[in-house]
């Protein structure tokens, strides 16, 4: 078994500057060196994904979740629940314990503003007919379409079905994963300095980009094959590194300029707020790959990992 | 003059500028340009310049009130404050108050965005709807976004509860020179003009009356430069944040 210990134990560390979490994972501030990779055991992932978006709720409302306050301190000293990105990334943890049905939780909560600007913005509509790119292939409807087919693998009891449903839903998260990630790609258009996508319609892009790639890879590890799951997380790695952010000073800018009816102030936390949640996204699925070593090295097969995972008592856990 | 007057003398003249110096050089290339547009010098990226022709004309229209050519950027928005309060009289503000720049920079933000609710709210539906159509085309002409045309139209579409709740920094636009020739026939030569950034829209004013109206030139240099000042400061504020 994979060996593991308890955060906690790391926790002045942290709290000195020592220790720093980046995603999922633990490293020294100095030298860089990974010092464990944080997993969410039980149903740790399921109840931190009930919580709202807004940090300073979430900390108010934890009091309905009896397993989260007996991890409360670790959770806070790690900002796994007082950073706007933590609590609103639409990531895991490395794969996820609580199923696909944590990430649908924090999908279904997000205002669907990505819709309304693929079909209103004329250059953005043009552009993916251009492309051959239904719009519907891109709407809020076919992402649900997916996760719930996801969610059916999950639950069918036949193996081979199971893989069936896995199989497809990851192709269609796979296809939807392309797509988002044209848009986010400035080849043609840019999303960041155009004014036409709203701060809200940017964050709801990177949003689905990240539920996309999040599908694809659970729906991978749900079909078995170890390879296969290691090069999906390896892929996406890549390209989630290839993403052309734009600085996000250049982002507010091209808002705050041409955009006549932003409060200034409020503009800036918005698209303070879009960064925040996109770091966390992606250096979540960034470290992905240390939890794939860790399995690797300890002679896991996915499906034991998981399920052992989930056996477990309610708990942060440090894989080591 | 003794030491500490001339100290204060001394401490007085550097901060009558400051603000000005300070904006201008934290300004992008664009607000830069607009400036100048404001202030209808040939584009430049000199500060020194541009601080220079808005001193002159700030100082050209305090002058005759004051009778000094020292001019304070408080001063100046008293005195653009004044001249853009909606009702009858002069504002509140004095200069040696205790009220900062930032709460008079508000106070004519507020102004303006008064200044429209009232000319709006006065207008009947009919009219309303053939200004927003006037204000979509000039809008579209100029190559305005699709969201800046569809805030601008749900803005005054939303009439008087629409404008109260908006921010007054959001009417930052209306000074714009592809606003100005709605602004004159929203709101008439002389407030219209006021809001002009001297692009040159709408001049079909003749030079006698706009000299009757506005007090001279130089209001309509002064104004929509301090406008752009304001707004230069918004947008330094909420980068602050990031």
């Amino acid at each position: 078994m994979i060996p593991f210990e308890y955060p906690i134990e790391y926790l002045s560390k942290v709290m000195s500057g020592d220790y720093v979490r980046y995603g999922a994972i633990l490293k020294d501030q100095a030298t860089g060196q990974i010092v464990g990779h944080l997993k969410e055991a039980g149903s740790v992932g399921l109840e931190l994904s009930k919580l709202t978006f807004d940090p300073i709720s979430s900390i108010a409302s934890i009091g309905q979740y009896p397993m989260l306050m007996d991890i409360q301190n670790t959770l806070k000293t790690l900002e796994l629940i007082t950073s706007i990105g933590a609590v609103s990334s639409v990531a895991c943890l490395g794969v996820s314990v609580a199923g696909f049905v944590s990430v649908n939780n924090k999908l279904r909560r997000m205002e669907n503003k990505l819709d309304s600007v693929l079909t209103e913005v004329n250059s953005i509509n043009q552009l993916l007919k251009q492309r051959g790119i239904q719009i519907e292939a891109l709407s809020r409807q076919k992402l649900y379409a997916a996760t719930n087919e996801l969610q059916m693998a999950e639950k069918v009891t036949s193996e081979e079905e199971r893989i069936y449903l896995a199989r497809t839903s990851a192709s269609k998260f796979l296809e939807m994963k392309q797509h988002y990630n044209y848009l986010l790609s400035r080849e043609d258009y840019d999303p960041w300095l155009n004014e036409d996508v709203s701060i809200d319609g940017l964050n709801d892009l990177v949003s689905r980009f990240v539920a996309s790639i999040e599908g694809e890879s659970f729906a991978t590890y749900m079909i078995g094959d170890f390879g296969r799951y290691e090069e999906c997380v390896r892929i996406n790695q890549e390209m989630i590194k290839n993403v052309p952010i734009e600085d996000k000073i250049n982002v507010y800018r091209a808002r705050a300029n041409t955009s006549i009816f932003n409060d200034t102030k409020e503009l800036a936390e918005q698209v303070k707020g879009v960064y925040e949640v996109m770091n966390e996204s992606f250096a979540r699925i960034d470290t992905k790959s240390v939890e794939v070593d860790y399995i690797r090295k300890s002679n896991l097969k996915l499906p034991e990992y998981r399920d052992h995972l989930a056996s477990m008592d309610s708990d942060l856990l440090l894989l080591t | 003059m003794g030491y500490e007057v001339l100290i204060e003398h001394k401490l007085e003249q550097s901060k009558r500028m400051d603000t000005i110096k300070q904006r201008l050089e934290n300004a992008l290339d664009t607000e830069l340009a607009e400036m100048c547009q404001a202030l209808k010098i040939d584009k430049t990226d000199d500060i020194s310049k541009i601080e220079k022709a808005y001193q002159d004309a700030s100082g050209h229209i305090l002058s005759r009130k004051f009778m000094s050519v020292e001019v304070q950027y408080k001063q100046v928005l008293i005195d653009v404050a004044d001249k853009l309060k909606p009702s009858f009289g002069w504002t509140d503000f004095r200069l040696k108050d205790s009220s900062s720049e930032e709460e008079v920079e508000s106070a004519i933000e507020s102004f303006v965005a008064e200044r429209f609710r009232k000319k709006w709210t006065k207008l009947s539906a009919r009219e309303r709807k053939a200004k927003e159509q006037e204000l979509k085309s000039e809008l579209e002409k100029a190559g305005y976004s699709q969201t800046t045309i569809e805030g601008a139209i749900g803005f005054l579409g939303s009439g008087a509860a629409g404008i109260a709740v908006a921010a007054p920094v959001t009417m930052s636009v209306f000074y714009s020179g592809v606003m100005a020739s709605i602004s004159v026939s929203l709101f008439g030569m002389s407030t219209g003009l006021l809001l002009l950034s001297g692009t040159g829209v709408g001049l079909v004013v003749s030079v006698p009356l706009l000299v009757i109206l506005l007090g001279g030139n130089s209001y309509r240099k002064t104004i929509p430069a301090t406008l752009l000042l304001i707004r230069i400061r918004r947008r330094l504020e909420g980068e602050g944040l990031l």
